[in-house]
Protein backbone atom coordinates (compact mmCIF):
# COMPACT_ATOMS: atom_id res chain seq x y z
CA UNK A 1 0.00 0.00 0.00
CA UNK A 2 2.71 2.47 1.06
CA UNK A 3 4.97 1.45 -1.81
CA UNK A 4 2.00 1.81 -4.15
CA UNK A 5 1.48 5.41 -3.04
CA UNK A 6 5.06 6.26 -3.95
CA UNK A 7 4.75 4.68 -7.38
CA UNK A 8 1.54 6.65 -7.90
CA UNK A 9 3.28 9.87 -6.89
CA UNK A 10 6.13 9.26 -9.32
CA UNK A 11 3.69 8.48 -12.10
CA UNK A 12 1.54 11.55 -11.52
CA UNK A 13 4.29 14.01 -10.69
CA UNK A 14 5.86 13.89 -14.14
CA UNK A 15 2.65 15.00 -15.81
CA UNK A 16 1.76 17.64 -13.18
CA UNK A 17 5.06 19.38 -12.50
CA UNK A 18 7.13 18.84 -15.59
CA UNK A 19 4.75 20.55 -18.00
CA UNK A 20 7.44 22.74 -19.57
CA UNK A 21 9.87 19.86 -19.72
CA UNK A 22 10.15 17.52 -22.63
CA UNK A 23 13.20 15.49 -21.66
CA UNK A 24 13.88 12.96 -18.96
CA UNK A 25 16.47 14.13 -16.45
CA UNK A 26 18.26 11.96 -14.00
CA UNK A 27 21.09 12.01 -11.53
CA UNK A 28 23.19 9.16 -10.30
CA UNK A 29 25.69 9.39 -7.48
CA UNK A 30 27.88 7.13 -5.40
CA UNK A 31 28.78 8.37 -1.92
CA UNK A 32 31.61 6.60 -0.14
CA UNK A 33 32.24 7.22 3.53
CA UNK A 34 35.25 5.91 5.39
CA UNK A 35 34.75 6.06 9.15
CA UNK A 36 38.11 6.99 10.62
CA UNK A 37 36.80 6.92 14.15
CA UNK A 38 33.50 7.53 15.91
CA UNK A 39 33.62 11.26 15.16
CA UNK A 40 35.59 11.69 11.95
CA UNK A 41 34.93 10.30 8.50
CA UNK A 42 36.34 10.96 5.07
CA UNK A 43 33.85 11.20 2.23
CA UNK A 44 34.05 10.91 -1.53
CA UNK A 45 31.18 11.48 -3.95
CA UNK A 46 31.04 10.82 -7.67
CA UNK A 47 27.93 12.01 -9.50
CA UNK A 48 26.60 12.63 -12.96
CA UNK A 49 23.53 14.46 -14.22
CA UNK A 50 21.94 13.40 -17.50
CA UNK A 51 19.56 15.42 -19.64
CA UNK A 52 17.75 14.89 -22.93
CA UNK A 53 16.68 11.34 -22.18
CA UNK A 54 20.18 10.15 -21.24
CA UNK A 55 21.67 11.59 -24.43
CA UNK A 56 23.56 14.48 -22.89
CA UNK A 57 25.67 14.91 -19.82
CA UNK A 58 24.54 18.03 -17.94
CA UNK A 59 27.30 17.90 -15.38
CA UNK A 60 29.46 15.52 -13.45
CA UNK A 61 31.50 16.02 -10.33
CA UNK A 62 33.93 14.46 -7.94
CA UNK A 63 33.70 15.55 -4.33
CA UNK A 64 35.98 14.92 -1.38
CA UNK A 65 35.71 16.06 2.20
CA UNK A 66 35.73 15.40 5.89
CA UNK A 67 32.81 15.00 8.24
CA UNK A 68 33.01 15.62 11.98
CA UNK A 69 30.33 14.50 14.41
CA UNK A 70 29.97 17.25 17.02
CA UNK A 71 27.34 15.36 19.02
CA UNK A 72 24.65 12.78 18.40
CA UNK A 73 22.54 15.45 16.72
CA UNK A 74 25.03 17.85 15.14
CA UNK A 75 27.67 17.30 12.51
CA UNK A 76 29.82 19.49 10.31
CA UNK A 77 31.55 18.77 7.04
CA UNK A 78 33.82 20.63 4.67
CA UNK A 79 34.12 19.53 1.03
CA UNK A 80 35.80 20.33 -2.24
CA UNK A 81 33.85 19.57 -5.40
CA UNK A 82 35.27 19.54 -8.90
CA UNK A 83 32.63 20.06 -11.58
CA UNK A 84 32.59 19.26 -15.27
CA UNK A 85 29.68 21.38 -16.40
CA UNK A 86 28.08 22.13 -19.73
CA UNK A 87 27.89 25.87 -20.42
CA UNK A 88 25.46 27.79 -22.61
CA UNK A 89 27.75 27.32 -25.61
CA UNK A 90 27.53 23.55 -25.16
CA UNK A 91 31.13 23.26 -24.01
CA UNK A 92 32.15 21.39 -20.92
CA UNK A 93 34.11 23.52 -18.51
CA UNK A 94 35.72 22.76 -15.17
CA UNK A 95 34.68 24.62 -12.04
CA UNK A 96 35.64 24.03 -8.45
CA UNK A 97 33.21 24.44 -5.59
CA UNK A 98 33.85 24.65 -1.87
CA UNK A 99 31.21 24.19 0.76
CA UNK A 100 30.64 23.73 4.47
CA UNK A 101 27.57 21.97 5.90
CA UNK A 102 26.14 22.08 9.38
CA UNK A 103 23.83 19.12 9.93
CA UNK A 104 21.23 18.49 12.57
CA UNK A 105 19.13 15.40 13.00
CA UNK A 106 16.84 14.24 15.74
CA UNK A 107 14.99 10.97 15.93
CA UNK A 108 11.59 10.79 17.55
CA UNK A 109 10.54 7.15 17.61
CA UNK A 110 10.40 6.12 13.91
CA UNK A 111 10.55 9.68 12.63
CA UNK A 112 13.79 11.55 11.95
CA UNK A 113 13.81 15.29 11.45
CA UNK A 114 16.91 16.72 9.83
CA UNK A 115 18.20 20.07 8.74
CA UNK A 116 21.28 21.07 6.78
CA UNK A 117 22.63 24.54 6.35
CA UNK A 118 25.21 24.91 3.61
CA UNK A 119 27.48 27.77 2.63
CA UNK A 120 28.93 27.23 -0.81
CA UNK A 121 31.20 29.07 -3.16
CA UNK A 122 31.17 28.20 -6.85
CA UNK A 123 34.27 29.43 -8.63
CA UNK A 124 34.00 30.19 -12.34
CA UNK A 125 37.43 31.76 -12.80
CA UNK A 126 38.32 32.36 -16.42
CA UNK A 127 35.44 31.86 -18.78
CA UNK A 128 35.29 32.14 -22.55
CA UNK A 129 34.50 35.86 -22.53
CA UNK A 130 36.62 36.99 -19.62
CA UNK A 131 36.38 36.44 -15.89
CA UNK A 132 33.32 35.74 -13.80
CA UNK A 133 33.14 36.32 -10.07
CA UNK A 134 32.47 33.39 -7.79
CA UNK A 135 28.86 32.87 -6.80
CA UNK A 136 28.10 32.29 -3.16
CA UNK A 137 24.98 30.61 -1.89
CA UNK A 138 23.32 29.75 1.37
CA UNK A 139 21.40 26.53 0.95
CA UNK A 140 19.07 25.32 3.68
CA UNK A 141 17.42 21.95 3.67
CA UNK A 142 14.80 20.35 5.89
CA UNK A 143 14.04 16.67 5.71
CA UNK A 144 11.69 14.22 7.27
CA UNK A 145 12.30 10.49 7.27
CA UNK A 146 10.05 7.73 8.50
CA UNK A 147 11.54 4.35 9.27
CA UNK A 148 9.07 1.65 8.28
CA UNK A 149 11.58 -1.01 9.26
CA UNK A 150 15.34 -1.59 9.03
CA UNK A 151 15.18 -1.76 5.22
CA UNK A 152 12.61 0.83 4.05
CA UNK A 153 12.61 4.50 4.87
CA UNK A 154 10.48 6.94 2.86
CA UNK A 155 11.53 10.56 3.07
CA UNK A 156 10.72 14.03 1.91
CA UNK A 157 12.96 17.09 1.68
CA UNK A 158 12.71 20.75 0.83
CA UNK A 159 15.72 22.91 0.07
CA UNK A 160 15.96 26.62 -0.61
CA UNK A 161 18.80 28.41 -2.41
CA UNK A 162 19.59 31.97 -1.34
CA UNK A 163 22.15 33.84 -3.47
CA UNK A 164 24.55 35.84 -1.34
CA UNK A 165 26.38 37.95 -3.90
CA UNK A 166 24.23 38.07 -7.00
CA UNK A 167 23.22 41.71 -7.68
CA UNK A 168 20.27 40.64 -9.84
CA UNK A 169 18.81 38.15 -7.39
CA UNK A 170 17.98 39.53 -3.98
CA UNK A 171 15.94 36.67 -2.59
CA UNK A 172 15.82 32.91 -2.97
CA UNK A 173 16.19 31.76 -6.53
CA UNK A 174 15.49 28.06 -6.31
CA UNK A 175 13.45 25.57 -4.29
CA UNK A 176 13.89 21.83 -4.52
CA UNK A 177 11.37 19.31 -3.28
CA UNK A 178 12.37 15.68 -2.99
CA UNK A 179 10.18 12.70 -2.30
CA UNK A 180 11.48 9.18 -2.32
CA UNK A 181 12.61 6.26 -0.30
CA UNK A 182 15.77 4.80 1.04
CA UNK A 183 16.48 1.08 1.01
CA UNK A 184 19.12 -0.22 3.41
CA UNK A 185 20.80 -3.44 2.30
CA UNK A 186 22.98 -3.57 5.39
CA UNK A 187 24.95 -1.21 7.66
CA UNK A 188 27.45 -0.64 4.86
CA UNK A 189 25.25 -0.17 1.80
CA UNK A 190 22.05 1.71 1.08
CA UNK A 191 20.35 3.35 -1.88
CA UNK A 192 18.08 6.36 -2.16
CA UNK A 193 15.68 6.80 -5.06
CA UNK A 194 13.72 9.99 -5.28
CA UNK A 195 11.85 12.34 -7.51
CA UNK A 196 12.87 16.00 -7.42
CA UNK A 197 10.93 19.07 -8.41
CA UNK A 198 13.43 21.82 -9.05
CA UNK A 199 11.66 25.16 -9.15
CA UNK A 200 13.66 28.20 -10.25
CA UNK A 201 12.39 31.65 -9.29
CA UNK A 202 13.29 35.34 -9.32
CA UNK A 203 15.29 34.88 -12.48
CA UNK A 204 14.59 34.83 -16.17
CA UNK A 205 13.67 32.28 -17.33
CA UNK A 206 12.31 30.63 -14.18
CA UNK A 207 11.73 27.03 -15.10
CA UNK A 208 10.52 24.05 -13.19
CA UNK A 209 12.26 20.76 -13.79
CA UNK A 210 11.57 17.24 -12.75
CA UNK A 211 14.39 14.91 -12.00
CA UNK A 212 14.74 11.30 -10.99
CA UNK A 213 17.73 10.53 -8.83
CA UNK A 214 19.49 7.52 -7.43
CA UNK A 215 22.13 7.91 -4.72
CA UNK A 216 24.19 4.96 -3.53
CA UNK A 217 25.84 5.14 -0.10
CA UNK A 218 28.74 2.92 0.83
CA UNK A 219 30.39 3.19 4.23
CA UNK A 220 33.11 1.18 5.83
CA UNK B 1 30.66 -7.92 45.19
CA UNK B 2 29.85 -7.55 41.50
CA UNK B 3 26.74 -9.65 41.95
CA UNK B 4 25.63 -7.30 44.69
CA UNK B 5 26.02 -4.31 42.37
CA UNK B 6 24.09 -6.09 39.64
CA UNK B 7 21.25 -6.94 42.01
CA UNK B 8 21.20 -3.36 43.17
CA UNK B 9 21.03 -1.98 39.64
CA UNK B 10 18.31 -4.48 38.74
CA UNK B 11 16.15 -3.43 41.69
CA UNK B 12 16.66 0.25 40.82
CA UNK B 13 15.72 -0.16 37.18
CA UNK B 14 12.68 -2.21 38.17
CA UNK B 15 11.44 0.78 40.11
CA UNK B 16 12.46 3.31 37.51
CA UNK B 17 10.35 1.68 34.83
CA UNK B 18 7.19 1.46 36.90
CA UNK B 19 6.69 5.20 36.45
CA UNK B 20 8.34 6.77 33.46
CA UNK B 21 10.73 9.67 33.82
CA UNK B 22 8.69 11.73 31.37
CA UNK B 23 5.47 11.14 33.30
CA UNK B 24 7.15 12.32 36.50
CA UNK B 25 8.71 15.40 34.87
CA UNK B 26 5.55 16.38 32.97
CA UNK B 27 3.59 16.51 36.19
CA UNK B 28 6.30 18.35 38.18
CA UNK B 29 6.38 15.60 40.77
CA UNK B 30 8.99 16.26 43.45
CA UNK B 31 8.59 13.14 45.52
CA UNK B 32 6.59 9.97 45.87
CA UNK B 33 5.70 7.90 48.90
CA UNK B 34 4.61 4.30 48.36
CA UNK B 35 3.01 2.38 51.20
CA UNK B 36 3.15 -1.31 50.47
CA UNK B 37 0.96 -3.83 52.21
CA UNK B 38 0.76 -7.36 50.88
CA UNK B 39 -1.85 -9.69 52.38
CA UNK B 40 0.04 -12.66 50.99
CA UNK B 41 2.97 -11.83 53.20
CA UNK B 42 3.49 -11.26 56.87
CA UNK B 43 2.37 -7.78 57.99
CA UNK B 44 5.87 -7.22 59.36
CA UNK B 45 7.02 -7.12 55.74
CA UNK B 46 5.00 -3.98 55.01
CA UNK B 47 7.17 -1.29 53.52
CA UNK B 48 7.26 2.41 52.90
CA UNK B 49 9.30 3.72 49.99
CA UNK B 50 10.17 7.40 49.66
CA UNK B 51 11.45 8.60 46.30
CA UNK B 52 12.67 12.09 45.40
CA UNK B 53 12.97 13.29 41.80
CA UNK B 54 14.84 16.08 40.08
CA UNK B 55 13.17 18.49 37.64
CA UNK B 56 13.75 16.09 34.76
CA UNK B 57 11.98 13.24 36.55
CA UNK B 58 15.12 11.31 37.47
CA UNK B 59 15.18 9.45 40.78
CA UNK B 60 17.74 11.26 42.93
CA UNK B 61 17.04 9.52 46.22
CA UNK B 62 15.23 6.37 47.23
CA UNK B 63 14.74 5.26 50.83
CA UNK B 64 12.96 2.05 51.75
CA UNK B 65 11.65 1.68 55.32
CA UNK B 66 10.29 -1.32 57.14
CA UNK B 67 7.07 -1.20 59.19
CA UNK B 68 9.01 -0.06 62.28
CA UNK B 69 10.68 2.79 60.28
CA UNK B 70 14.02 1.03 60.02
CA UNK B 71 15.93 1.97 56.88
CA UNK B 72 16.16 -1.12 54.65
CA UNK B 73 17.62 0.52 51.59
CA UNK B 74 18.99 3.99 50.86
CA UNK B 75 20.25 5.04 47.45
CA UNK B 76 21.30 8.33 45.91
CA UNK B 77 21.62 8.89 42.16
CA UNK B 78 23.18 11.57 39.99
CA UNK B 79 22.72 12.22 36.28
CA UNK B 80 24.33 14.15 33.47
CA UNK B 81 22.58 16.63 31.15
CA UNK B 82 21.41 13.79 28.93
CA UNK B 83 19.71 12.10 31.91
CA UNK B 84 22.25 9.30 31.92
CA UNK B 85 23.01 7.99 35.38
CA UNK B 86 26.53 9.00 36.35
CA UNK B 87 26.53 8.01 40.00
CA UNK B 88 24.83 5.61 42.38
CA UNK B 89 25.57 5.71 46.08
CA UNK B 90 24.36 3.03 48.48
CA UNK B 91 24.04 4.13 52.09
CA UNK B 92 23.39 2.34 55.35
CA UNK B 93 20.69 3.30 57.88
CA UNK B 94 22.96 5.99 59.35
CA UNK B 95 23.64 7.53 55.97
CA UNK B 96 27.20 6.20 55.67
CA UNK B 97 28.37 4.98 52.30
CA UNK B 98 28.35 1.22 51.72
CA UNK B 99 29.33 1.37 48.07
CA UNK B 100 29.31 3.68 45.09
CA UNK B 101 29.18 3.29 41.31
CA UNK B 102 30.45 6.02 39.02
CA UNK B 103 29.69 5.89 35.30
CA UNK B 104 31.52 7.98 32.71
CA UNK B 105 30.03 8.84 29.34
CA UNK B 106 31.80 10.50 26.42
CA UNK B 107 30.46 13.55 24.58
CA UNK B 108 28.53 11.32 22.18
CA UNK B 109 26.65 9.89 25.17
CA UNK B 110 28.35 6.50 25.12
CA UNK B 111 29.31 4.75 28.33
CA UNK B 112 33.06 4.43 28.46
CA UNK B 113 33.85 3.61 32.08
CA UNK B 114 32.20 2.14 35.17
CA UNK B 115 33.92 2.48 38.55
CA UNK B 116 32.86 0.48 41.59
CA UNK B 117 33.92 1.87 44.99
CA UNK B 118 33.77 0.38 48.46
CA UNK B 119 32.66 1.95 51.76
CA UNK B 120 36.03 3.66 52.30
CA UNK B 121 35.85 5.00 48.73
CA UNK B 122 38.67 2.78 47.54
CA UNK B 123 38.30 1.37 44.03
CA UNK B 124 36.98 -2.17 44.03
CA UNK B 125 36.50 -2.83 40.31
CA UNK B 126 36.24 -1.02 37.03
CA UNK B 127 34.79 -1.77 33.62
CA UNK B 128 36.22 -0.16 30.49
CA UNK B 129 34.06 -0.14 27.36
CA UNK B 130 35.47 -0.02 23.83
CA UNK B 131 33.59 0.82 20.65
CA UNK B 132 34.26 0.58 16.91
CA UNK B 133 33.90 3.50 14.47
CA UNK B 134 30.19 2.67 14.05
CA UNK B 135 29.66 3.04 17.84
CA UNK B 136 29.04 -0.69 18.38
CA UNK B 137 30.39 -1.92 21.70
CA UNK B 138 33.20 -4.31 20.85
CA UNK B 139 34.76 -4.97 24.26
CA UNK B 140 34.10 -4.68 27.96
CA UNK B 141 37.19 -5.14 30.12
CA UNK B 142 36.80 -5.82 33.80
CA UNK B 143 39.70 -4.78 36.08
CA UNK B 144 40.16 -5.24 39.81
CA UNK B 145 40.95 -2.32 42.10
CA UNK B 146 44.67 -2.60 41.34
CA UNK B 147 44.15 -2.35 37.58
CA UNK B 148 44.72 -6.03 36.82
CA UNK B 149 42.44 -7.54 34.17
CA UNK B 150 39.94 -9.99 35.64
CA UNK B 151 37.96 -10.71 32.49
CA UNK B 152 37.27 -9.40 29.02
CA UNK B 153 34.03 -9.65 27.07
CA UNK B 154 34.27 -9.34 23.30
CA UNK B 155 31.32 -8.63 21.01
CA UNK B 156 31.12 -9.22 17.24
CA UNK B 157 28.36 -7.98 14.92
CA UNK B 158 26.93 -8.99 11.57
CA UNK B 159 26.58 -6.56 8.64
CA UNK B 160 23.13 -5.45 9.84
CA UNK B 161 24.49 -4.37 13.22
CA UNK B 162 23.17 -7.32 15.21
CA UNK B 163 25.32 -9.15 17.72
CA UNK B 164 26.93 -12.21 16.18
CA UNK B 165 29.08 -13.48 19.00
CA UNK B 166 29.77 -12.79 22.65
CA UNK B 167 32.94 -14.23 24.12
CA UNK B 168 34.24 -13.92 27.65
CA UNK B 169 37.95 -14.40 28.31
CA UNK B 170 39.49 -14.83 31.74
CA UNK B 171 42.62 -13.11 33.03
CA UNK B 172 44.78 -15.63 31.14
CA UNK B 173 43.01 -14.83 27.85
CA UNK B 174 41.31 -18.24 27.88
CA UNK B 175 37.74 -18.45 26.59
CA UNK B 176 35.43 -19.23 29.48
CA UNK B 177 32.13 -18.43 27.81
CA UNK B 178 30.91 -18.12 24.26
CA UNK B 179 27.53 -17.47 22.69
CA UNK B 180 26.99 -17.49 18.94
CA UNK B 181 23.89 -15.86 17.44
CA UNK B 182 22.55 -17.05 14.08
CA UNK B 183 19.74 -15.05 12.52
CA UNK B 184 17.51 -16.12 9.67
CA UNK B 185 16.78 -13.09 7.47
Amino acid sequence: MKKGLFILFFALSSSVFGQNQVDFRSMLSVNVQKKINRRVSATCIVAEFQTYDFQELGFAFVDAGFKYKLSNSFGINANYRYFLKKNLDNFYVNHPMLYVDLDYSKGIKRLTIGATSRLQGFYYGKIIDGYRNPSYYSRNRLNLKYRLNYYWQPFTEVEIFIPLNNPKRQSLDQIRYNLGFCYTFNDYLKVEIFERIQQQMNRAPSNTYLLTAMNWYVRF
Amino acid sequence: MRLFFLLLLTSFFHFAYTQSRTQIADRNIKSLVQQIHDERRNASQDKLIETRFDKKGNVVELIEYSQDKTVLKWEKHTYNKKNQETGTQILDAQGKQISRIETVFDKLGTKTLELFYLANDSLDEKNVFEYNAFSDKIAEINYDGKGIIKSKTIYAYDNKGLIKQKTILNADNKVIYSRIYTYEY
